[in-house]
């Protein structure tokens, strides 16, 4: 008897985070967002909310690769052998990476339980598959082990888990969008992994006092009757999901201008990012933006709102330059896009 | 105060999590135990955690062994779900306490806490830091569990509550709590209290929501087991004291008092600095010979200075480093810098199984090592229900894993007085030199400064560097040259890294002039002769080490002592050479 999800809506402050969230859900191919900041703000509650919020996706029965019954060329070895395929509704996957894990537990490996009793050869699928289509969220990620950074390097870009172990050798898809999340102090992540994300987003505790309280009583009203409590936000959770949905259907027909991209470009040229994954994932993300509020075309202004949280981590830095990313990308921002 | 955090602790176990007690010795545990087992409702179950616990023994797995044997697949229960009441798992010598592990109990608190659910057994915990004093920090949980647990016993409290007698549990208080179980949800804080509790945690800079969160809860709790309805003041009070204050990162009094005095001492400072960058200026000469009246209480901060030390020595002793570190790694026949165990770490290849030892394990390979002796095995174990294959225990192969051993260098920073005067600044330069190369190399860091009559850990090995860079910034200058007792000092912290299967560098930097002997007086000459002493030490374990030495004119005896060390000695080159350069091309 689980007790109802506290509502997205109701999650005070932490605009760039909730922000970055959904532009997630809306592109899914985006990459991911980092969340560096401090201890309970609220960071996996933001997650798990989310995922309630969006609609509940497609999923080929019993498929533990969560397959897409419409995506018929992609489809596991196992539903390839199926001749109907059937239907079921599930809800987004959030799945936690714990630090300890090893990598059979995130590849996959072979099923024991199937080989000793059936003397069959079965994936026991790692968590990778199960993250497929949500969201894979690690927590303390710059803590993560070495040769488990490689690996999720490795799949969050091509999006396909190869396992080549144990005798087996399989190929499942495996796109999902990572949520990393830690604290600058305990130590840095490495730069390939930093690459990957789309979005960085500094998350504090809130020093105003009057927002505090607003947390606290949300949470206190919460706690003594969670179902009262999200009948009341329900309203609010019914928008924002439409919007979402809404905004995943726009997202394919939003335009971008030449001038705009253009721009983007430039920004990326002054602030000297690395490589083109700076304009690319900004273009991408200022296309969901633009989609999110219900545009067709992208304007200044949404490149303007969301290029922070895009650029913050792709600057080349020092790294015992601990000065603030933020005010310099800011300032080439207003520049460059005035 | 005891008595009353496990009375809170028993009204709604799942609520907090459980809780954290610092100790003096395994006595206090012993009553703490009897007195939570009589407020705990009846089958709750007490189990300890053995040393050296495994993640995989938290949750259920199959038992190979025992497939084996009976031909079926048997699944051993995990420690989380092994019973089938309420758990409190008890945990000892939290230092072992494996990194995985940890996150394992966090999550398994979170999931505690989200779903509170009914009528389900659930797991909490009782962590227990064995402690001498206080401020000694032996035994650390991690943040991250500590966060998540709502009650904080400290040490004081504790060794109070048992002179005082004041932790046997009676009928009245077993009573007491389960008057408070049945009015714990419908206890309500009000507005005021609510900002009160609020501006603490904000003078506290308690970070995050959790604890807020807990002392609400707490104080909850203790309203009900005083069997009002409504939070008091004296609650909240309590509940702060017991759940928010242990969890601070500044004390308001503390903070404000030294404010003043950093203030002040920094107006103190910058006039010294004045005066004395005037009189470095006039006279270079002139301060060897102040150098002989260390005054023990002067301080200066010194900006870190471009050290015009080259990258090639630095790069160098590095690569000098690394490579004698591999040699003699391949003595012990293991190979490149990696370290072996079969726990964590990149799987490469198979093994003999070890019983007990938490290990994945490989069939194929098992599978094979059996086919040899199948016809003889088929004649031995004809008795035994018929297999295809008949696979005992000793066939069976696991997983080897291996990882790259982590390097930690250690710092070793001079702020005496001698050489704050002149180079600190330049010395801090060389230190983040040294950084840029330790973050290339993803090594950790560990930063010690000696000045006056102590040496100090500035910062604790970690990979942060911009940590590590803050330390060295607000480090100040001033005081006598402890060398003796920073060089033991450092030792332990090279010894304690290499217990943890990281790999020690040295790098000292000073000027060698050691004039305070360990127990805090200045003698010269005795001082000298205890760092020898203990350079010795350095030289026997084989750390690398590089001596820095930033003195103006670098004397004989620093060289020998960097020698003794068994460190690669190199005298900072002068700066000022260089600043003067610039000065005159600029006019």
């Amino acid at each position: 008897m689980n007790k109802p999800h506290y509502p997205f809506t109701a999650i005070v402050g932490q605009h760039e985070m909730l922000l970055a969230l959904q532009l997630c859900a809306v592109d899914s191919l985006m990459g991911g967002v980092l969340i560096m900041g401090h201890r309970g703000t609220g960071k996996s509650t933001a997650i798990r909310a989310l995922t309630h919020v969006l609609p509940k996706i497609r999923v080929s029965k019993n498929c533990v690769f969560n397959c897409s019954p419409e995506n018929k060329e992609e489809l596991c070895s196992s539903c390839v052998k199926k001749n109907k395929l059937v239907s079921e509704y599930r809800q987004v996957p959030v799945v936690d990476l714990p630090l300890g894990a090893t990598e059979d537990r995130i590849v996959g490996s072979l099923n024991i339980q199937k080989a000793l009793s059936e003397g069959e050869k079965e994936l026991e699928p790692g968590l990778l598959a199960s993250a497929h289509r949500g969201f894979l969220y690690v927590d303390e990620i710059n803590l993560l082990d070495d040769h488990l950074v490689d690996l999720l390097i490795d799949v969050s870009a091509s999006g396909v888990n190869l396992i080549e172990r144990d005798g087996l050798s399989i190929k499942h898809l495996a796109k999902f969008v990572l949520v990393g999340s830690g604290n600058p102090e305990e130590g840095e992540l490495r730069p390939q992994l930093l690459d990957r994300f789309a979005f960085s987003v500094d998350v504090t505790t809130s020093l105003v006092l009057k927002e505090r309280i607003n947390v606290v009583k949300l949470r206190q009203a919460y706690d003594d009757s969670p179902e009262n409590f999200l009948s009341n936000w329900e309203q609010k959770e019914k928008k924002l999901a439409s919007q979402i949905k809404l905004a995943k259907k726009r997202l394919q027909t939003v335009s971008m201008s030449d001038q705009i991209l253009e721009k983007i470009t430039e920004l990326c040229l002054s602030l000297k990012t690395d490589g083109l994954r700076g304009e690319l994932s900004l273009s991408k993300a200022a296309r969901a933006y633009a989609a999110l509020n219900g545009k067709k075309e992208v304007k200044l202004e949404h490149v303007k709102q969301i290029a922070c949280m895009s650029l913050r981590h792709r600057l080349r830095r020092d790294p015992l330059d601990d000065s603030n990313a933020n005010i310099r990308v800011q300032k080439v921002i207003e520049e460059v896009l005035k | 105060m005891v008595k009353t955090a496990l009375k809170v602790f028993s009204v709604c176990p799942s609520a907090f999590g459980g809780l954290v007690v610092q100790i003096p010795s395994y006595f206090y545990r012993k009553k703490i135990l009897i007195s939570l087992k009589t407020l705990l409702p009846e089958g709750t179950v007490f189990s300890p955690m053995p040393l050296g616990l495994k993640s995989d023994q938290l949750h259920s797995q199959i038992d190979m062994l025992d497939s084996l044997v009976k031909g079926e697949h048997i699944i051993r229960k995990g420690i989380f779900d092994r019973e089938n009441f309420d758990q409190l798992l008890i945990f000892n010598l939290i230092k072992n306490l494996e990194k995985n592990v940890s996150s394992c109990i966090c999550s398994e608190i979170d999931k505690e806490i989200q779903q509170k659910s009914k009528g389900l057994k659930s797991n909490f915990f009782i962590f227990f830091e064995e402690k001498c004093t206080e401020d000694s920090d032996e035994e650390k949980l991690s943040w991250s569990i500590r966060d998540r647990i709502a009650l904080n016993l400290l040490l004081n409290d504790v060794v109070d509550a048992f002179n005082q007698d004041e932790i046997s549990i009676d009928t009245s208080d077993v009573l007491e709590v389960q008057i408070a179980k049945k009015i714990f949800n419908e206890v309500i804080t009000e507005e005021p209290q609510l900002n009160f509790l609020l501006e603490t945690a904000k003078i506290l800079s308690v970070e995050g929501f959790r604890p807020i969160f807990f002392t609400l809860s707490v104080s909850r709790a203790l309203a009900a087991l005083g069997e009002r309805r409504i939070v008091s003041q004296e609650d909240l009070e309590l509940a702060i004291s017991l759940s928010l204050f242990p969890k601070a990162k500044s004390l308001p009094d503390y903070s404000r008092h030294s404010e003043e005095e950093l203030q002040k001492e920094n107006v103190d400072n910058s006039s010294h600095e004045e005066s004395q960058d005037i009189s470095s200026s006039q006279d270079n000469t002139s301060e060897n010979d102040s150098e002989k009246q260390v005054d023990l209480n002067e301080e200066k901060e010194t900006e870190s200075v471009e050290a015009f030390l080259q990258e090639s020595i630095l790069n160098e002793f590095l690569k000098k480093e690394y490579v004698q570190r591999v040699s003699s790694n391949s003595e012990n026949g293991n190979g490149q810098g990696l370290n072996e165990s079969s726990l964590s770490g990149k799987g490469y290849r198979s093994m003999n199984w070890r019983p007990g030892a938490s290990n994945q394990i490989k069939i194929i390979e098992s599978i094979q090592a059996a086919i040899p002796h199948q016809s003889q095995r088929i004649k031995l174990l004809k008795n035994r229900k018929k297999m295809r294959i008949y696979v005992l225990p000793n066939d069976l192969k696991v997983v080897k894993r291996r990882k790259k051993t982590r390097n930690t260098t250690v710092f070793l920073v001079d702020a005496s007085g001698s050489s704050a005067s002149r180079r600190l600044g330049e010395a801090k330069g060389a230190v983040e030199l040294l950084l840029s190369q330790c973050y290339i190399r993803r090594d950790e860091v560990a930063l010690i400064s000696f000045k006056g009559k102590k040496s100090e850990l500035l910062l604790a090995p970690t990979r942060s560097l911009v940590r590590a860079k803050k330390c060295l910034l607000g480090l100040r200058g001033g005081g006598g040259t402890p060398m003796s007792m920073a060089l033991e000092h450092a030792f332990n912290v090279c010894n304690f890294e290499y217990s943890q299967g990281k790999i020690p560098a040295l790098v000292v930097l000073s000027d060698g002039g050691a004039n305070v002997t360990k127990d805090g007086i200045g003698n010269r000459k005795q001082a000298y002769e205890e760092a020898v002493i203990i350079a010795r030490l350095f030289k026997n374990s084989g750390i690398k080490s590089i001596f820095i030495d930033i003195a103006e004119n670098p004397l004989i005896q620093t060289k020998h002592l960097a020698d003794i060390v068994g460190s690669t000695y190199v005298a900072l080159p002068k700066a000022n050479s260089k600043r003067i350069v610039d000065i005159v091309n600029t006019n």
